[in-house]
């Protein structure tokens, strides 16, 4: 009957106003306050709840110690709460919820939450697995830690025992939407999902063409903690404004086209231009779902105020990502044939060999004006292993085409370099969309004498 | 909000402790050790003091039943020095849990005290306290620490040189 009273009373608590972090004491107090349940109610799931924490403390201290350290004892029952509170969450009805906590034993529900927990690391792995696959090539230091290094770590230091609500993890690189209110496997399958999103959106573009763009803003980003899918889309809606889809970068130029077009625009029409822009996506990008056009929108949110702001101010090429020059600037023009003197060659394969950071090395290369040249750096022992993989990434589409071309012509030869192999393996993992642009870009190169 | 430990139902927690300590008293007789309804509960209020005073919480435990198990047939021990001794012994417990970093066991602790309590520190909580416990503290803070139960406890006992009095 008890049953049939509570439940008649529906959805008195929302689950908009109940934390997800702190679920379990936020849906109790709110069920409390809403009167589902009455303060001895209310006392008697605490005392359970205290009860419960006795039982996980001797597996705790596997009977050891009857006793422990009021911190490692407010950590269990965190980790106790996160626990029931995973399996409340997979319950809609939230006055539902509250039944289940006055009708069930806890050590019922925090068993289901146990399990709950479980089937969400295997998603964390499966997510990990995705993350690697699509991930940017970029030279960007949190991102690629982050992913290598900071992640993998949940893999080996989370405890879902008695430490299920922490999150241990060493993440640097911001996502565009952080994922506030969430701990422990939560926290990471929330980062994972944005994450793989943020990823799919990227692949789109050239990964050459995001380096340029995120080198406009700084040239050094890779020691910086900027998020890659921001400016990426930023750069993408403003060109699908001025009428170029598919391009990212910006010059001065476009950008007083794009002043003309927003500026005489109301907030609301902003927006709309904005929205209505990125709905091209759903046609252009093949895995487009709700989840990235929710992202998408949630980020048009976050930025459509500096947007506005830079309006006022006449800033826009702050916001999004230009071009100093008119016209296109490539990286490295290394389609210029003009070789540089042996004596001045050899300094410069010295020094090459002698730096240690790939960053300074890949600088010293862009004095480099010819393919000979370059082909013969990569031959000289002055890269190694991952390297030649960091330099692949700066390369844009024509000189892509270029080094593939000689590529080509070397292997028909017989000849086979280190460079070659590392060259083939980042050509294996480009997209169908940028393999076929460097093949019709090979093609309608002239021929080329190594 | 936020769960603390106060509905940790401790009058239910305290008559059953007092009541356990009671009973012993039909084992610690035979040794001439009696303790008083009152002398158990100052003994449970102790504990409650010093798991406060050493930021600790215990669910149930018999940590006091324990303590009392161990030291009874204590030589040094009697009724005069009974409930003393056992308010100090508490203390020393649970100050010893926090400085050994909860790798000793319960009993592996109240062996440990026993053990120097009855040997080398021949009935002296001070130096039971300030030397022996310490040291071992010391040790298991350094990673220079590996039980091991001694087969014959009388190893523990101070041994006197008789040759000395001759």
């Amino acid at each position: 009957m008890m049953n049939g009273n509570k439940i008649s009373k529906i959805q008195k608590i929302t689950r908009d106003n109940l934390s997800n972090e702190f679920y379990l004491q936020s849906l109790l107090q709110e069920a409390l306050s809403c009167k589902i349940i009455s303060e001895a109610e209310y006392k008697k799931i605490l005392e359970n709840l205290i009860k419960l924490l006795a039982e996980e403390t001797q597996k705790f201290t596997k009977g050891e110690s009857s006793s422990v350290r009021t911190e490692t004892a407010k950590a269990i029952l965190d980790s106790m709460c996160y626990k029931i509170s995973i399996y409340l969450k997979s319950i809609n009805n939230c006055d539902a919820a509250v039944l289940i906590l006055l009708e069930r034993p806890l050590r019922d529900i925090l068993s289901s939450g146990n399990k709950l927990i479980e089937s969400k690391l295997k998603v964390v792995v499966s997510l990990y697995k995705k993350i690697n696959k699509n991930r940017i090539n970029t030279p960007n230091n949190a991102y690629n830690d982050t992913i290598g290094k900071g992640l993998k770590l949940f893999f080996k230091e989370y405890d879902k025992d008695f430490e299920s609500n922490e999150t241990p993890v060493a993440i640097d690189y911001p996502l565009c939407i952080e994922c506030s209110n969430y701990v422990g496997v939560e926290f990471i399958i929330n980062y994972m999902i944005s994450m793989y999103w943020e990823n799919v959106f990227c692949s789109y573009f050239v990964d050459t063409e995001i380096h340029s763009i995120m080198q406009s803003i700084n040239h050094d980003y890779e020691g910086l903690l900027v998020n890659i899918f921001e400016q990426t889309l930023l750069n993408s809606l403003a060109n699908i404004i001025i009428g170029k889809p598919d391009k990212l970068k910006l010059y001065i130029n476009d950008i007083t086209d794009l002043y003309g077009t927003l500026k005489i625009k109301s907030d609301s029409e902003l927006r709309k231009l904005f929205s209505d822009a990125a709905a091209e996506y759903k046609t252009q990008i093949v895995n487009f779902d709700d989840y990235l056009r929710n992202y998408i929108s949630k980020a048009i949110d976050k930025f459509l105020p500096s947007i506005l702001h830079a309006l006022h101010t006449n800033t826009l090429d702050k916001i999004f990502a230009t071009e100093n020059n008119t016209e296109k600037s490539d990286i490295i023009h290394i389609i210029n044939e003009k070789r540089i003197s042996d004596e001045k060659f050899r300094e410069l394969v010295d020094e090459i060999r002698t730096c240690e950071n790939i960053s300074d090395k890949i600088t010293m290369i862009m004095a480099v004006s010819s393919i000979k040249d370059l082909i013969d750096i990569l031959e000289a022992n002055c890269f190694f292993g991952d390297e030649y993989l960091k330099l692949f990434t700066i390369l844009d589409e024509v000189e892509f085409a270029l080094l593939n071309k000689a590529s080509g012509i070397k292997s028909e030869r017989g000849e086979d370099h280190e460079w070659q192999g590392y060259f083939n393996e980042y050509y294996s993992k480009l997209s169908n969309t940028i393999k076929s642009k460097i093949i019709l870009n090979s093609e309608l190169l002239p021929e080329i004498d190594i | 909000m936020d769960f603390n430990f106060s509905l940790i139902p401790n009058d239910i927690f305290r008559e059953i402790a007092i009541s356990e300590i009671i009973e012993r008293n039909e084992k610690t007789v035979e040794y001439g050790l009696i303790l008083t309804k009152e002398a158990a509960s100052e003994l449970v209020q102790t504990r409650t003091n010093e798991l406060t005073n050493t930021g600790r919480v215990e669910f149930g435990g018999a940590t006091i039943q324990n303590i009392i198990d161990a030291f009874y047939d204590s030589p040094y021990i009697n009724q005069y020095n009974y409930a003393q001794t056992l308010h100090e012994l508490i203390e020393i417990f649970y100050y010893y849990k926090n400085e050994t970093l909860d790798i000793i066991s319960d009993n592996n602790l109240i062996y440990y005290m026993k053990s120097y309590f009855n040997g080398s520190c021949q009935g002296s909580l001070e130096l039971l306290k300030n030397r022996e416990l310490d040291e071992l503290a010391r040790k298991v803070r350094f990673s220079d620490f590996h039980f091991s139960e001694p087969n014959d406890i009388s190893e523990f006992y101070y041994e006197v040189d008789y040759d000395e009095w001759e």
